[in-house]
């Protein structure tokens, strides 16, 4: 192949294996920003849409940030994310040590986010549920969204793996759709349960 | 017998990632604050606060993919110039696919909620797409460029950057167009 074919290969590559995705992520996006606007968050618990937002974006960060290695390691040839979902691929050495990075990384976010909207709220004067509420609520959210961000990044490379796409075409899109469908329906559970419970829960 | 040692270190990992973790959700808590500074543009076309998430959000994801390209041909020493212009200009068709059903659907709400904007709508939300794109995308080859020189992994560094060149300049640039050609 002359490098021009290459390269205009290397181009269709990319938009044929990402433009499903796109689109699939745009319209969920859109979806999630029609829902978010009419679903009364903002007024029932002042405080969380400082601490949603952010606490999803930096968790998307996270998992971004764990997509791209992988897909590193995948063209490095140091994970074998083509055995599937089995003990080769779980006592990895490499795998292992992203997987307890990511942890980490979850874990230290949520006290500083939850302590940052706290603050923001308090300087803004916005009216803000307790500080242990939040690290409740973004601890429990964190909880959730970081490992089952975690498992779809690494089925992700499972299935690019087995299918010969490039993961670095195809996670980020997936990423950014399971977290605007993370942030919206945690947003609502607590909405909800809020509603539910109506007032009784100490820290709320 | 001694270990082996990895290429990835969990402790490496979080010692690169969580200083600039801390330091871009301060520009986040910014790009929110800029976002209720425009009410004035959201008062005139209150359709773009269902636009303005994936707006942002596609920016920062484009970019995302584009370093990710960018430091895996790093990673393999391969010619980072061929690749970033292979994948500029991959990623200019998929933005102009991304933007356009963003446009395309606000369009519509508008049209839905009795206003008239029209077309000039459709191609703000494109043009302010699209410079947003190549905005996140320059910031990802730069820290892309400047991590790799330094030892560091550049995997820890672009997607955190470019997500916030995405969300900080996509609404600069969004709001900035829109009372340009429409207000």
């Amino acid at each position: 192949m002359s490098l021009q074919e290459e390269l205009f290969h290397d181009t269709k590559k990319l938009v044929r294996e990402t433009s499903p995705f796109l689109i699939l992520t745009t319209s969920t996006e859109i979806i999630a920003g029609y829902l978010l606007m009419s679903s009364g968050v903002i007024e029932l618990l002042p405080g969380l849409l400082v601490l949603i937002p952010g606490l999803m974006t930096l968790r998307g960060n996270i998992s971004s940030s764990l997509s791209q290695r992988l897909g590193s390691a995948v063209h490095l040839g140091l994970i074998p994310f083509h055995v599937g979902f089995n003990r080769e691929l779980l006592t990895n050495k490499e795998l292992l040590e992203n997987i307890k990075a990511t942890f980490c990384l979850n874990g230290a976010v949520v006290f500083v986010i939850a302590t940052g909207s706290f603050g923001f709220c308090q300087i803004l004067g916005f009216n803000s549920i307790s500080l242990l509420g939040l690290i409740v609520i973004a601890l429990l959210a964190a909880l959730i969204g970081g490992v089952v961000q975690m498992s779809v990044t690494i089925g992700v490379a499972i299935y690019a793996a087995r299918h010969g796409l490039d993961p670095d075409n195809i996670t980020i899109p997936i990423l950014a759709a399971i977290g605007d469908i993370l942030t919206i329906s945690i947003l609502l559970i607590i909405v909800h349960l809020a509603i539910f419970v109506d007032g009784y829960l100490p820290f709320l | 017998m001694v270990e082996q040692e990895t290429f990835y270190q969990a402790q490496k990992i979080v010692r690169e990632s969580l200083p600039i973790l801390l330091i871009v959700s301060l520009f986040a808590l910014i790009s929110g604050s800029i976002l209720e500074n425009s009410s004035d543009v959201l008062e005139a076309l209150p359709i773009l606060l269902v636009a303005v998430p994936g707006f942002m959000s596609l920016g920062g994801d484009l970019g995302g993919i584009f370093s990710a390209r960018l430091t895996s041909a790093m990673h393999l020493g391969e010619s980072i110039f061929w690749k970033s212009i292979t994948s500029y200009l991959g990623i200019l068709i998929l933005s102009t696919l991304g933007f356009g059903l963003i446009g395309t659907v606000s369009v519509i709400l508008d049209l839905a909620l009795g206003e008239n904007h029209g077309i000039a709508l459709f191609f703000a939300i494109l043009i302010a797409g699209t410079l947003t794109v190549t905005l996140t995308c320059f910031s990802g080859i730069i820290t892309a460029y400047i991590t790799f020189q330094r030892g560091l992994d550049p995997d820890n560094f672009t997607a955190p950057i470019t997500t916030t060149v995405g969300d900080v300049s996509g609404i600069i640039l969004l709001t900035f167009v829109i009372r340009w050609t429409i207000i």
